[in-house]
Order: C-alpha cells, then structure tokens, then sequence
C-alpha cells in the first residue's frame, strides 16, 4: 500500500520538521537539523497537534536527521512525552543507526527510560506492529 | 419732466435704497474727503460717519488710508472701538473712493484661539514625547520643570513626598541654566492650594493665591517676587505624584484661563510620567532585591580547598537564567574532615522563568544538606519535589562532594543527566569522570553512578553545562565548542589556579561565540592548591612545600 504524500515541510531555521504516515496507524514526526529553545516548543506543538487527530495510532519522533542534540533536544522529547502520556498515545524515539549525536546524550541522561527508542524507523515500525 | 427723465430717475432711486440696504457696510469718500455716502450697514459699524463730513473728522482711523489724488488707494485694517475692521477701496472715474468695510473681529478671534490652541497642542506633543524619555524619577521632574519654563512660566517647582516630613523639590528658571534639586522639610500649608494638591485635590484659580505671601522657599531669588502664581496637581496612577508650581515675575502678566487649563493638562501627563518612573524604580528594587538571591554565590577557598565560578547567562541583558551553582560546607565525615558540597546544575529553560525555578532547586538542595554523603538519596528527594509538582520541568546536574586529605583533595562526583565532570591533571592530561545519571525530575525514580577520585596538588575538577560545549562560534559562526576542544583548553591551564582555569574557559568560550546567540554557560572549577614553597633556614638546603 502507498503511504499518502508527505505534509509540507515547517519550521523555523536551524530546524525542518516533516510529518508522514509511512502505514496505518502510524504518525511519523521527522525532525532535521539542530534543535534549540525555540524548535524545541515548535517540535512539542507539532506532536501535540499529531497525536490528537482522529486515527493517531502509534506516534514516533524521528531524530535520525538531527545533528546536535542538546538540552533543548532533552526539553522536546520530555514535553512530547508528557502530552503522549496525557493523550493516551504510545510514543516512540528514532536516534538513527549511528547517529552518536542523539544516542549518546539519550543514554546518558536516561531519556532511554522516558521513551523506546529504535536505531532506525523500520524497527520502530515493526515493533510496533508486532 | 419727460418720460425718460423720470425713468432715470425711478433707476437712481432704486440704486439709492439698494445701496442703502445693501448688508455690506460701505461709505464713498470724494476727492477732497469728504463723506459723500453711507449705506445703513456702515452707519450701525461706525455710527460716528456722517455725509459731508470730513473723513478725518468722523473716521481718523480711515483717512490716514485714504489716497491722496494721484495714487492708488490699498486695503487697510484698524480696530475701532474695540472692533476689527477690514477697509477695501474701489476707486470711481470721478475721483472719489467707495471703501467696503468687513467686520473681522470673530474671525480673528477664532484664528488667534486656534494658533493658540494649534501651539497648546504642540507643546503639549511635545512634553509627552520628552516625559517618555526616561523612567528616573528625578530625570522626569527636571524634564517636567524645564518644559514648564521653556512654555508655561518664568519659574516652576516640582514637589513630591520623599519621606513622611521631607520633600524632593526640582526649581527651574527660565533663562538660568539646568534645574536644580534638593531635598528638604517644607510646610505645604504656606501656599493656598499646595497641600491639596499634593493629595490630588483639583487645584485652586490662580486669582486666588497672594503672590506677596508665598513662603521663600517657593519664590526662586533669579525672579525677585512672584507677580501671579499657578499650583496644580501632579496626579498618579492610583495616588498623587506630586505637585507643580507655576510662577510668573510681576512684568509678565496673570495666567490667563487658557493658560491654567494647558497647565492642568500638562500636569496630567507630567504626573503619569513621574508615577510610571516611581513604580519603575520600585519594581527595579525589588527586582534587585529578589534577584541577589537568584545569582550566583561569590566563591573563595573553603578548607584549604580552591572553588571558583563563572556564570554568563543567555540573553546579554539577563543576569540569571537556567544555569546555577552552589557551594555549600557540609557535617563533616566520620573521620572529622571538613566536606564540602559543590553542586552545579542546568534547569530546562531559559531566562527568568528559569531562573525562577532554578532558586526553588537551590533551595531544596540547600535543605537536602544533612543527606550530602549519599548522592543518589538526595537526588532522589529533589526528583520528588519536582515530579510531584510539575510534569515538564527537569533539571541536569552534578554534584562533588570534596575532602581535603592532606595535600590532596577528596572527590565523590555523580551526574544526573548531565556532562560528566573533567578531571585536569598536573601533566595536563584530561579525564572524564566515570559517572552517569538519569534527569532530575522527569522519572520516578533517579539512578545515578557515584565515580571517586583524587586530585593531587595542582589538579583541576572542571564542572560544566553544555551550554559551553554546544556555543555555536568559530570562523563560520556554525560550529559546536564541543568536549574535545573544552579538553583540549582545560589541558593546557593544568596546574593553574582554579579562578584562572575558569577565566581561561570563560574568554576562549566568550571568543568563540563572538556575537551568536549562546544559552546559559557556567563552569565550577575545584581545585587542590599547589604548596606553598619554603624555604630552608639560612637559605640553604632545598627547602619544603606546605599543604
């Protein structure tokens, strides 16, 4: 089956956020650049506003394209996961397969327990499944 | 009489009772000056005109204007008996002048209230503008006397309470240089009008106050004695800001009701402007009051041990945000040695929303104190107090706890969430503490890993936020500070004094950045002091070092 087109892109500078649903009943925030103060409210929003429209399913942040993941990156996934939390939507993290700009801070701050993480969107997807 | 005699005369008649009913005052003046004409409207105008009168006899004011033979007569304006009137000529082939006379007085009078309503409106334009020019207090009230002067008087004093007895009193006079101040115990009641004023009562007519009986402490000596004097309110937001004085020399005239009124008015905006720059500074004091709490400690040696700090906040004009440090002397350990517990943290957020609960966080911890010998129990408590009471605020930090042992110093060192701490050696070689931790606030439980170590005589441990190491600067302005070159700068200031570990960092980081925007940045650098040298009796032998 076809995944539907791909929503425009958004954000602001530093930051390109793009939302898909790659398979029923999965909700895909992608998230590329480097995340600050300011995208980490953007990023908080735009999950928000995903995981509260009809059909959500599963939702999954994927910071695979994130070069530099720093606390304001640590701000976004707490507050995302918080709403998840309060929305009744399980949320799960992308880091990407050797992107140690996101797994290392994710393991060191134990982020790792806040949220699942998946080194890429294929094994979040399929867990999920499962 | 032949028909077109008398037809010609019927046409004259009808001319004659046209002229005479016409509504625009006229009167025509022969050759020699004489009035040979005066319809009824010039008659009810000038009722001193009279046909075959000479001009200069019924109308002087008119015959200074009125053209000699040979050249050409110009419109002309006087005002008669209180009047103005506008004289307009048409001269006649005979020789004579038919002047038309306008009655302009109502016109000029509305031209002249609206100049001066137009100049009233400027001015007070003006002094908005300037009263919004600064938000100090005794700034404002010289502003206010000296737009008061340039416009509304020869003199004007601004009062307001100081204290319960004393007044802070501004003068300005016109043509003497910048106003002056002072601060002194004056009796309001001296001048009619004053001490309502001073409590916002709408203020007194000026005819009402004795010029000769104002105290001399109003009076400026530059003026002499005041001919006519204005007092107004200066009213508030809430309460009254003041009062203004007005007084004008006896040569200048009284305040006109117009004039009191752009007083009152002007008064109005000068009271908002002093009320706003009162509550500023108010604010700005308690601002500084509360803010003294919320920045970080000034640091120095405690039990032999160096601690030293650097904190630049975020945003250029903030002195707090989310970044904190804190050295706090502890119980000491079971074998009697003074502990210490330094503790820097970094709170999600910027700014003073930060800075808010970074002082909530500091105090908790400061409170926590009697739990410091177990790093993971008191990090368990300050995630309580913070999960329980909001769900999306968390805090990274590393605490030290440090002993002196000797000429070494203790180190017990656990992260939570946070950049392990770096651990500078005397050879230069740079370590990274072996601890990690999860944040603070977010789960239900803290795990934490405790590392220990040592730092001999020389040795540096540098506490971090990763507001250093993530400072976008370098050539492109596009690129992290990042660990490896805060390792590379912490190695070469080994052996160096804590305060100048901490400088060095500060101004390569300051350097870097350049003029990005950067988050908060601090460092806490704890180091064991190098002995001091002494040396030997009589100056030989090698001598010692101290601890």
């Amino acid at each position: 089956m076809s995944s539907p087109d791909p929503a425009p892109e958004w954000g602001a500078s530093k930051v390109r956020l793009r939302d898909h649903v790659p398979r029923p009943g999965f909700t895909v925030l992608e998230v590329i650049g480097e995340i600050d103060q300011a995208e980490a409210e953007v990023i908080r929003l735009r999950m928000v506003e995903l995981m509260q429209q009809p059909g959500r399913g599963r939702a999954v942040l994927d910071l695979s394209g994130v070069g530099f993941f720093g606390s304001h990156g640590l701000t976004a996934v707490v507050r995302s996961s918080r709403a998840a939390d309060e929305l009744g939507v399980p949320l799960s993290g992308v880091t990407g397969p050797a992107n140690r700009a996101v797994q290392r801070p994710v393991r060191m701050t134990g982020l790792d327990q806040v949220i699942r993480w998946y080194p890429d969107l294929d094994s979040a997807l399929a867990d999920g499944l499962s | 009489m032949t028909e077109i005699q008398q037809a010609t005369d019927e046409r004259t008649s009808a001319a004659d009772a046209r002229w005479a009913g016409a509504p625009c005052a006229a009167l025509t003046v022969g050759p020699d000056g004489t009035v040979l004409e005066i319809n009824d409207a010039a008659l009810l105008l000038v009722p001193a005109l009279r046909t075959g009168a000479g001009l200069s006899r019924v109308a002087p004011w008119l015959s200074g204007a009125h053209p000699v033979p040979g050249t050409e007569p110009v419109t002309f304006s006087d005002v008669v008996d209180g009047r103005a009137l506008e004289a307009t000529p048409s001269r006649h082939d005979d020789g004579s002048v038919t002047w038309w006379l306008i009655d302009v007085t109502d016109v000029r009078s509305v031209r002249d209230e609206l100049r001066i309503e137009q100049s009233r409106a400027v001015f007070l334009s003006d002094a908005s503008a300037a009263l919004l020019g600064s938000l100090n207090l005794q700034r404002c009230m010289e502003v206010i006397a000296g737009l008061a002067v340039d416009a509304l008087a020869d003199a004007a004093v601004v009062l307001t309470p100081a204290t319960r007895r004393q007044f802070r009193v501004v003068t300005a006079v016109s043509g003497h240089g910048a106003p002056r101040s002072a601060t002194s115990r004056l009796d309001p009641d001296e001048v009619p009008g004053l001490a309502e004023a001073l409590q916002g009562f709408p203020p007194v007519p000026s005819r009402w106050i004795d010029p000769a009986a104002a105290p001399s402490w109003l009076v400026p000596p530059e003026i002499g004695e005041a001919g006519s004097i204005v007092v107004t309110p200066l009213p508030g937001h809430g309460i009254p800001a003041g009062a203004l004085v007005l007084l004008r020399r006896p040569g200048s005239g009284p305040f006109s009701e117009g004039e009191e009124s752009t007083a009152r008015e002007f008064a109005a905006r000068s009271g908002l402007a002093m009320s706003a720059a009162r509550m500023f500074a108010r604010q700005a004091s308690i601002t500084e009051t509360l803010m003294r709490d919320l920045l970080p400690p000034k640091l120095q040696e405690i039990a032999g041990i160096e601690f030293a700090g650097g904190y630049r906040p975020a945003e250029d004009g903030d002195r707090v945000g989310g970044d904190f440090y804190d050295v706090h002397p502890c119980a000491p350990t079971p074998d009697g040695a003074a502990q210490t517990l330094a503790v820097l943290g970094d709170v999600c957020g910027k700014g003073l929303e930060a800075a808010v609960l970074t002082g909530r966080i500091r105090s908790t911890l400061h409170a926590l104190l009697p739990m410091a010998d177990d790093h993971v129990r008191l990090l368990g408590l300050l995630n309580d107090s913070l999960v329980s009471e909001d769900h999306t605020r968390f805090v990274t930090l590393v605490l030290a706890s440090v002993t002196r042992d000797g000429s070494d110093v203790r180190l017990r060192l656990t992260a939570a969430g946070h950049p392990p701490p770096l651990i500078v050696r005397a050879d230069g070689r740079v370590e990274e503490a072996d601890t990690r931790g999860t944040l603070v606030g977010v789960l239900p439980v803290v795990e934490a890993t405790t590392y220990e170590t040592r730092l001999a005589p020389g040795e540096t441990c540098l506490l971090y936020t990763d507001g250093i190491t993530e400072a976008l600067g370098g050539p492109m302005g596009r690129d992290q500070f990042g660990e490896q070159r805060l390792q590379r700068v912490a190695g070469e200031c080994a052996g160096l004094p804590a305060e100048a570990v901490v400088e060095r960092i500060q101004m390569v980081t300051t350097e870097w950045v350049g003029r990005n925007a950067h988050d908060d940045m601090a460092l806490l650098a704890v180091s064991a002091p190098r002995g001091r040298h002494l040396s030997a009796v009589g100056g030989h032998g090698r001598g010692r070092y101290t601890a």
